[in-house]
C-alpha cells in the first residue's frame, strides 16, 4: 500500500508541474504558487523551534452536529453521570465508551482532549464556534481553517479546490475573505461533484464559451459589484476544473467495494473514505458532517445508530490514512458543538458547554495520548482547560500558519486564527 | 381551546393608533409637524382590489376556483373567474374550507392605501434618504432604465422574472404611470404570496419534517393563508404566539412547536426574530456586550414556562405502537405520520415552572429557583409604554400577556424590527444592520429614516404588503443599483444595493422561462390529510390507530409526500397541487420554491444556490461556489431550459434570426438586445450555434443572476 501511495504521489507532482508550466500563461495560479513556496520555507525554518509546526499538510475535521456526549464518547464516567454504556479498555493508557469499540482498536493512534470548554449551549452559535474559533456575531462572518491557510499559504492544488466540506453546504465559510476560498460543497458522498460533464459537443462548448465571454463583458465588467467579480472567478475555476483528469478524485466508484463497507455504507462512512481521496488528490482541508447528536432523548438508541456510524468511519479512516503513510500528514479533527450534561435522566441529556471532548490524530499530533481530565462527574473541567479557540490555534500550528499574525478584515477590524487562542504545545510528540 | 381563525379579530385592537408617531429629534421637528397634520394614513376607504383566487372544495368534493366576497348570515358568497358570483350556504364546503371562509371573513383584508397617500408617504422617505446623501456630500444613483426596473420589480413583488410578454408589455408602455401600475398589478398577483413566503420560510426556519413522521404541512398551509389573506403581521404573529393544539390540528401551532423541544431556543430566536432582541448569548450567561443578563433571559422566557410543546409520553406511547404487533400490517410511513404529530400539542399548564439553570452564577438569583415573568425594557423604553400595561390587563394565560406585549405597536422593538426587515427585503440592505440586532438604535445607518419607517408600519396598521407598496413607489428604489458597501452603516440609499437573485428567485425564473407563468397558480397544499389524524391521549391505543390508518388508507393517504429520501422522488407530490400540474422535464418538477419540498432536497439547484437548510434564522445565502457553475453549465436545469423551454419555442417561431434573438434577450434579461449584442448573436449563429445554444448563453450569463 505504501508503495502505490508513493507512485501516486508522483504522479500527481508530475502533473502538478506540468500544469503549473502550463497555466504559467494565465495570470491567476502564479502569485499563489510563488506564496505557497515562500510559506513552505517559512515552515521550515519555523520547524525546528516549534514541535508539531507545519506537519499537517492537511486537516479533516469531522463535524459531529448536535453535540456529542463526552462521558458517553472519549470521557466515560462511573457514578451518577455513568451512561447507558460500559467502559471500555483501549489499546492505549486511557478508556472509552463501549459505544465505540473500533475507536478503542485504533487509540493507540489518536490524542483525545478531555479538557474542552465553552461557554455557548445554543446549537448555531456553539456550531460556527467550532466551525471558525469565533462567536457569532452579527456583522461579520468567520472563515474557517481551510479559508485562513488558503489566504496564507495560497491554493493547494490548481485545479481542485483547496477546501470541501462534505454532508453539509458552504455556509459562507470563506468568512470575510473572497467568495473564491468557500468550501465546494460535496453534499451526497456517493454523487461526487454533480454536473461535471459538459453536456454539449466539445466544439459547441468552446464557442457558447467564447459568444458568454462576449456577451457577458459589458455587464460583469460594466458592474463593479464584489459579488459579480467573485461569479466571475468562480465561472475561471470551474472551467479550469472541468478540464482537468482531477475529477476522479471525486468519484468513490473507484474505491474497492470492501474498502466502502469497512467505512460503512452511510453518509459519515462514505464522507470520511471521499476526504481520504481528497487528501491524496491534493485538497487541504475538508470538512466532513455527521447530524443527529442532540440526544436529549434516548441516547442509547442514538449511539448505537450515530453513534455506531462515527465509531465505524473514523477507525476505517484512521486506519486507512496509517495503511497509506497519510497519517503523519494530514490531521484528523473530530469536533462538535458542546458536551452533554453529566445528569443523566435515563434517557437524554442537556446541552453542556462547560467540559466536552474532541480528539485529533495525526499531522504531529500525540499517539496514544490523553489531553486534560474533566472533574469525577463530568460536569467541569479539573486540568489543562482547552478553548475552541486554543483547538482552531493548535489546528492552524499544524497547518504551520502565523497565528501571532493578525488580518485586517475588509471592515477594518483585526482577528487573528482562533481569537487569539493558545496552541496546545503538550499534544504535539 | 382557542384556534387560529377565532382569535383574527383580535386584530381590531390595535386600530386606533393613527396619531402616533416616533419621536423626532428637534432638527426634524418641522417634518413631525407635516407627518401629524396631514395624517396620511390610514388607509382611503374605497376598495380597490380583491383577495386572492383560491379553489374552494365542497362537501361532497366538487372544487370551484373562486375569490372570497362575503360570509353573511351563513352564506358565502364569491366570485368566479367570469366576475359572476355564486352564493351557497356555508355547510355546502368541506369542513375546511367552512373554516376558511370564516377566517377571510375575519380577516378581511383592508383596503389598500390610496395612490395619493402611497405617493406622499414614498416622497417624504425620498425627502428623508436625498437630506442625507447630501449632508455626506453624496449624490443618488440616476433613475433606473425601465429595463432594469422591469426585472427589478417582479423579482421584488412576485420573485421571478418577467415572461418575454410581460416584459415587452412594460417596455412598449407610454403611460407615465407605468411604474405605479405595475407595481400595483404586481401586488394584487398570486405570485405576491409566493415571494412573501420564501421570505418568511427563510426567516421562521419552516422546515417540512419536524421529526419520525410528524409533518408541519399544516403550518405551511396556514402562513400561505395568511398571506394571501393578507393578514396584518401583528395579527399573524400573535396567533403563532398564542395558539393551541396539535401540529396536525392547528397550523399556527406549528411555529412554537418547532422548538418545542427545546423552548428555550424558541423563545430566544423569537426574540431575535420580531424585536430584533440580541438575548441568545443571555441564554446562557449575561451577554458580552449588550445590556441583556441571563436573568432578562429567563425572566422573560417565564412567560414559556407554562407551556408544554412536547409530550415525551404520548412520543414514547407512538414509538411501542409503532412496533406493536397489532398494527404490524399498517405502512410504517402512514403510521409514523399518524403517531407523531400526536405528541407535538402546544397546552398550557396552570403555573410557570421554568426555573433558573442549576449552574446559575449570578447574585440576582439563586441556581434552580423559579423564575417569574418579567417583560425586557430596552435602555430607550419609556417608564409609561402603554404596551406594558396591556400585557398586565390581559388573559391569565401567560403567552397571551407575552403576544400582547410584543405584538402592541407601541412595543419598543416589533415595528421597528419588521419594518427594518421589509426595508431589507426591498433595498438589499437594511437601515439597521443586522436586522437581528436591534437593541441599540443609535447604530441604524439613517436614525430618521428607521424612526419614519417605523411610523408607517404603524400607520399601515402592520399590513406588509401596503408598506411595501410605499418603498416600491419610492424614487431611491427606482435608481440604479450601487454596489454591496463595505460597512452598512455608512450606506445612504443613493439607490438599493446590488443583489444576486436568491436561490428561490433563480429557481423561480427558471421555472418561468421553461413553464411561463403558469406556474403561478400552481399551488402545494399538503396539510388537509393530516387533520383526520388527530387523536385524543386517552384514545391512544392500536384500536383507534387502526381504525384511523384503516379510513386514511381508503381515502387515499400517501406516505410521506417529499419527505422520504429528502424527497428524491418529486413525482410523489404532484397529487398535492391544485390549480394544474407542474410539469416535469430533466428531473425537475417545475414548481415554483414556495410549493415544493421544504427546504428543497439537498442537492436541488435550490439548496446549491443558498437556500436555507432551515435550521437557523436568516441563513439564505448568495454566495458563488463552483457547484453553482456545474448546474448552470451542465445540469438538469440548463438540460430544460434549452430543450423544453417556453422561452426557447417563442424564439423558435420567429422568422428572421435577430428577432429570434430579440425574443431571448427578452425572456432572459428582460431587455432588447443591443446593436452590438444582435450583431455578435447573429454571427455566432451563422457560425453554427442554434437558438438553444444562446439560451444556454444567456442563462449563464452574470447578468441573468444579477439584478443591478
Amino acid at each position: 500500500m505504501k508503495s502505490d501511495h508513493t507512485k501516486l504521489n508522483e504522479v500527481t507532482r508530475r502533473m502538478f508541474v506540468e500544469r503549473m508550466a502550463k497555466s504559467a500563461f494565465g495570470l491567476s495560479l502564479l502569485p499563489c504558487f510563488s506564496q505557497q513556496s515562500f510559506a513552505q520555507e517559512h515552515n521550515q525554518i519555523a520547524n525546528k523551534a516549534k514541535p508539531g509546526f507545519g506537519k499537517a499538510r492537511a486537516v479533516i475535521m469531522l463535524q459531529l452536529s448536535g453535540g456529542l456526549s463526552q462521558i458517553d464518547s472519549f470521557d466515560p464516567k462511573t457514578g451518577a453521570s455513568k451512561g447507558p454504556g460500559s467502559i471500555l479498555s483501549t489499546k492505549a493508557d486511557f478508556q472509552v465508551s463501549s459505544f465505540l469499540p473500533e475507536t478503542a482498536k485504533i487509540a493507540d493512534k489518536i490524542t483525545v482532549i478531555r479538557s474542552m470548554t465553552a461557554k455557548v449551549g445554543v446549537h448555531d452559535q456553539a456550531r460556527y464556534l467550532m466551525r471558525t474559533g469565533f462567536e457569532r456575531r452579527g456583522t461579520v462572518m468567520h472563515p474557517t481553517l481551510g479559508a485562513w491557510a488558503e489566504k496564507y499559504l495560497g491554493p493547494s492544488h490548481p485545479t481542485l479546490p483547496s477546501s470541501v466540506c462534505v454532508n453539509r453546504p458552504a455556509n459562507s465559510g470563506n468568512g470575510f475573505f473572497s467568495a473564491t476560498m468557500s468550501p465546494l460543497p460535496i453534499l451526497d458522498p456517493d454523487e461526487g461533484l454533480k454536473n461535471s460533464i459538459a453536456k454539449a459537443d466539445s466544439s459547441v462548448m468552446q464557442k457558447r464559451l467564447a459568444l458568454l465571454n462576449q456577451m457577458d463583458n459589458k455587464f460583469s465588467g460594466g458592474v463593479s459589484d464584489p459579488n459579480v467579480t467573485s461569479y466571475n472567478d468562480f465561472y475561471e475555476s470551474t472551467l479550469r476544473l472541468m478540464k482537468g483528469k482531477d475529477l476522479q478524485c471525486f468519484d468513490l466508484g473507484n474505491e474497492p467495494e470492501e474498502l466502502r463497507n469497512k467505512y460503512g455504507k452511510n453518509k459519515f462512512g462514505q464522507g470520511c473514505l471521499l476526504a481520504r481521496r481528497l487528501v491524496e488528490g491534493g485538497v487541504r482541508y475538508i470538512e466532513v458532517e455527521s447530524g443527529g447528536w442532540d440526544m436529549h432523548k434516548d441516547i442509547e438508541g442514538g449511539m448505537e445508530d450515530r453513534g455506531a456510524e462515527f465509531d465505524t468511519a473514523f477507525a476505517a479512516l484512521i486506519s486507512d490514512l496509517d495503511s497509506r503513510g497519510l497519517l503523519e500528514s494530514t490531521m484528523v479533527v473530530v469536533a462538535t458543538e458542546f458536551g452533554r450534561k453529566p445528569t443523566f435522566d435515563g434517557s437524554g441529556r442537556g446541552h453542556h458547554p462547560l467540559v466536552f471532548s474532541c480528539v485529533l490524530a495525526g499531522g504531529g499530533a500525540k499517539a496514544g495520548y490523553a489531553h486534560g481530565v474533566s472533574d469525577a462527574a463530568g460536569g467541569e473541567v479539573a486540568k489543562d482547560p482547552v478553548t475552541v479557540g486554543d483547538l482552531h490555534a493548535t489546528v492552524a500550528h499544524a497547518f504551520g500558519l502565523p497565528i501571532e499574525k493578525a488580518v485586517v478584515s475588509p471592515s477594518g477590524r483585526p482577528f487573528n486564527i482562533g481569537n487569539k487562542g493558545k496552541p496546545v504545545a503538550a499534544i504535539f510528540a | 381551546m382557542k384556534f387560529t381563525f377565532l382569535l383574527m379579530s383580535s386584530m381590531l385592537v390595535f386600530s386606533s393608533i393613527s396619531s402616533i408617531a416616533a419621536p423626532f429629534n428637534k432638527k426634524w421637528k418641522d417634518r413631525e409637524d407635516e407627518l401629524n397634520d396631514k395624517k396620511p394614513l390610514p388607509a382611503d376607504p374605497s376598495p380597490t382590489s380583491a383577495p386572492e383566487w383560491y379553489t374552494w372544495t365542497a362537501s361532497r368534493g366538487e372544487t370551484l376556483e373562486a375569490r372570497f366576497k362575503a360570509l353573511e348570515n351563513g352564506i358565502v358568497t364569491i366570485e368566479k373567474r367570469d366576475k359572476t358570483l355564486a352564493r351557497f350556504p356555508l355547510n355546502r364546503l368541506n369542513e375546511a374550507d367552512q373554516k376558511f371562509a370564516e377566517a377571510c371573513k375575519a380577516a378581511k383584508p383592508r383596503a389598500p392605501l390610496s395612490q395619493v397617500v402611497v405617493n406622499q408617504a414614498a416622497a417624504r422617505l425620498d425627502e428623508t434618504i436625498n437630506l442625507a446623501l447630501k449632508a455626506n456630500n453624496e449624490r443618488a444613483n440616476p433613475k433606473t432604465s425601465d429595463a432594469v426596473f422591469v426585472r427589478r420589480i417582479y423579482i421584488d413583488t412576485i420573485g421571478r422574472i418577467p415572461t418575454e410578454t410581460e416584459a415587452r408589455e412594460f417596455l412598449d408602455d407610454s403611460s407615465p404611470q407605468k411604474r405605479s401600475n405595475l407595481i400595483n398589478n404586481l401586488l394584487n398577483s398570486p405570485g405576491y404570496t409566493m415571494g412573501m413566503y420564501n421570505w418568511l420560510a427563510d426567516m421562521l426556519r419552516i422546515k417540512d419534517d419536524y421529526g419520525k413522521g410528524a409533518r408541519a404541512f399544516l403550518y405551511e398551509d396556514w402562513l400561505k393563508d395568511q398571506i394571501a389573506m393578507n393578514v396584518p403581521w401583528n395579527a399573524v404573529v400573535r396567533d403563532m404566539l398564542t395558539a393551541d393544539g396539535k401540529l396536525n390540528q392547528n397550523g399556527a401551532a406549528g411555529f412554537l412547536l418547532r422548538d418545542a423541544q427545546m423552548p428555550l431556543d424558541g423563545v430566544s430566536n423569537l426574540l431575535t426574530t420580531f424585536l430584533g432582541a440580541n438575548v441568545s448569548c443571555a441564554q446562557c450567561h449575561d451577554h458580552p456586550f449588550s445590556d441583556w443578563s441571563q436573568h432578562d433571559f429567563y425572566s422573560i422566557a417565564a412567560y414559556f414556562g407554562a407551556t408544554d410543546g412536547f409530550h415525551e409520553n404520548v412520543f414514547r406511547k407512538s414509538r411501542m405502537l409503532l412496533k406493536s404487533e397489532e398494527l404490524a400490517s399498517v405502512n410504517k410511513f402512514v403510521l409514523g405520520q399518524i403517531l407523531t404529530p400526536n405528541a407535538y400539542n402546544l397546552v398550557d399548564l396552570p403555573k410557570n415552572q421554568l426555573k433558573f439553570p442549576v449552574d446559575y452564577k449570578y447574585k440576582d438569583a439563586k441556581p434552580g429557583q423559579l423564575t417569574t415573568p418579567s417583560l425586557i425594557r430596552w435602555s430607550d423604553t419609556s417608564d409609561n409604554n402603554p404596551a406594558y400595561d396591556v400585557a398586565k390587563e390581559s388573559s391569565d394565560q401567560l403567552r397571551n400577556q407575552f403576544a400582547d406585549w410584543m405584538v402592541h405597536p407601541e412595543n419598543p422593538r416589533f415595528a421597528t424590527a419588521i419594518a427594518n426587515r421589509m426595508w431589507k427585503k426591498v433595498f438589499g440592505l437594511a437601515v439597521q444592520e443586522p436586522v437581528t440586532d436591534i437593541d441599540d438604535l443609535s447604530l441604524a445607518s439613517n436614525q430618521e429614516l428607521l424612526k419614519q419607517i417605523t411610523t408607517y408600519m404603524k400607520q399601515a396598521q402592520f399590513d406588509l404588503r401596503e408598506f411595501q407598496r410605499i418603498l416600491f413607489h419610492t424614487a431611491a428604489y427606482q435608481r440604479r443599483a450601487s454596489q454591496t458597501p463595505e460597512d452598512p452603516k455608512n450606506y445612504r440609499f443613493a439607490g438599493p444595493i446590488i443583489r444576486r437573485m436568491s436561490a428561490e428567485q433563480a429557481w423561480d425564473s427558471i421555472v418561468t422561462l421553461v413553464s411561463g407563468d403558469s406556474a403561478d397558480n400552481i399551488l402545494l397544499r399538503r396539510g388537509d390529510d393530516l387533520q383526520k389524524t388527530v387523536i385524543a391521549d386517552d384514545d391512544f391505543n392500536s384500536k383507534t390507530i387502526k381504525k384511523v390508518a384503516t379510513e386514511m388508507q381508503i381515502n387515499g393517504m400517501r406516505p410521506g409526500p417529499g419527505v422520504k429520501n429528502n424527497g428524491a422522488n418529486a413525482r410523489l407530490m404532484v397529487s398535492f397541487y391544485e390549480g394544474g400540474k407542474p410539469d416535469m422535464h430533466s428531473g425537475l418538477l417545475l414548481a415554483r420554491a414556495s410549493e415544493i419540498q421544504q427546504p428543497a432536497p439537498e442537492n436541488h439547484f435550490l439548496r446549491l444556490f443558498g437556500q436555507s437548510d432551515r435550521m437557523v434564522s436568516d441563513t439564505n445565502t448568495t454566495d458563488g461556489s463552483v457547484p453553482q457553475m456545474l448546474q448552470l453549465m451542465n445540469g438538469p436545469v440548463q438540460d430544460a431550459v434549452t430543450k423544453y423551454s417556453t422561452a426557447l419555442r417563442s424564439a423558435n417561431k420567429q422568422k428572421a434570426d435577430s428577432d429570434a434573438i430579440t425574443s431571448l434577450y427578452l425572456s432572459f434579461h428582460s431587455r432588447k438586445p443591443t446593436a452590438d449584442e444582435t450583431t455578435k448573436a447573429v454571427a455566432a449563429l451563422k457560425d453554427g450555434l442554434k437558438l438553444e445554444d444562446l439560451a444556454w448563453v444567456l442563462l449563464n450569463s452574470r447578468e441573468f443572476l444579477f439584478l443591478p
